[in-house]
């Protein structure tokens, strides 16, 4: 007789939710990092440590360019407004 | 457990009939988000695990904000290979402006005829409040991916 052994397998997911409005840089960035780096639960503890390290310093580094980001977004997004003679609503939207 | 994390049964004998098409011009799946207990919005409580077959309202999460009923439709990752291990993923998901409390989500075949995939366990219930309510895959890899044949 010949026989195969295989396993199907499923995986746990993340769930990131916010409250009156979107999600944190904080937050997407912990959702970039997590994709970025993973760590086998089966790896030596020194191993893990030091990814989990790198961890958080990947996630400070994109946390810094999430902030710029929104940041030059608005600025292109005031610049828009105020050119359309909006000049209220623009400064509104760059003091958010 | 009401919601318990599974590759649903009946998918993997559906896998061997040739019922699910994964590619990415293939069948389309979606994601159901689901309340257990006192602590969905959802007068009922759903009751989700290896033994479900197919997509169902019961339990499932009320209308709010960019989720409606079915839930949403997941973008797909074409399968691929890692090794000796087979593997398929799909983009993240959000919904948004959304006023949400789920304990677990059910991976459904919106093709063919709402097949049931897998159930995701929350492992407790997350709560979005006129806000944004996101599912993340896992890393799509052979140790990692969201549906693994090993």
């Amino acid at each position: 007789m010949i026989s195969f052994s295989t396993k199907v397998e499923v995986a746990p997911v993340n769930v990131m939710t916010s409250n009156d409005g979107g999600l944190s840089d904080e937050q997407i960035a912990q959702m970039a990092v997590d994709k970025i780096v993973s760590v086998s639960n089966n790896a030596p503890d020194v191993i893990r440590d030091q990814a989990n390290v790198f961890k958080e310093n990947v996630k400070k580094i994109l946390f810094h360019y999430l902030i710029l980001a929104r940041q030059e977004e608005r600025a292109t997004i005031v610049h828009t407004v105020r050119n359309s003679g909006n000049k209220e609503l623009a400064e509104y939207i760059r003091r958010l | 457990m009401a919601i318990a994390q599974a590759l649903c049964t009946a998918f993997k004998q559906e896998l061997m009939l040739g019922t699910h098409n994964f590619a990415t011009n293939g069948n389309a799946f979606k994601l159901a988000l689901y309340a257990e207990g006192g602590g969905g919005k959802s007068s009922t409580t759903a009751t989700l695990g290896a033994a479900t077959t197919a997509y169902t309202t019961t339990g499932e999460v009320a209308n709010s904000g960019s989720y409606a009923a079915g839930g949403g439709t997941l973008t797909k990752v074409a399968p691929t290979t890692s090794g000796t291990t087979a593997l398929t993923d799909f983009a993240d998901i959000s919904f948004t402006t959304a006023t949400i409390t789920a304990m677990g989500a059910l991976i459904y075949n919106d093709t063919n005829s709402d097949k049931a995939v897998c159930v995701l366990d929350f492992t407790s219930n997350k709560t979005s409040t006129s806000g944004t309510f996101t599912i993340q895959f896992p890393t799509a890899d052979a140790s990692n991916a969201i549906i693994r044949i090993a």
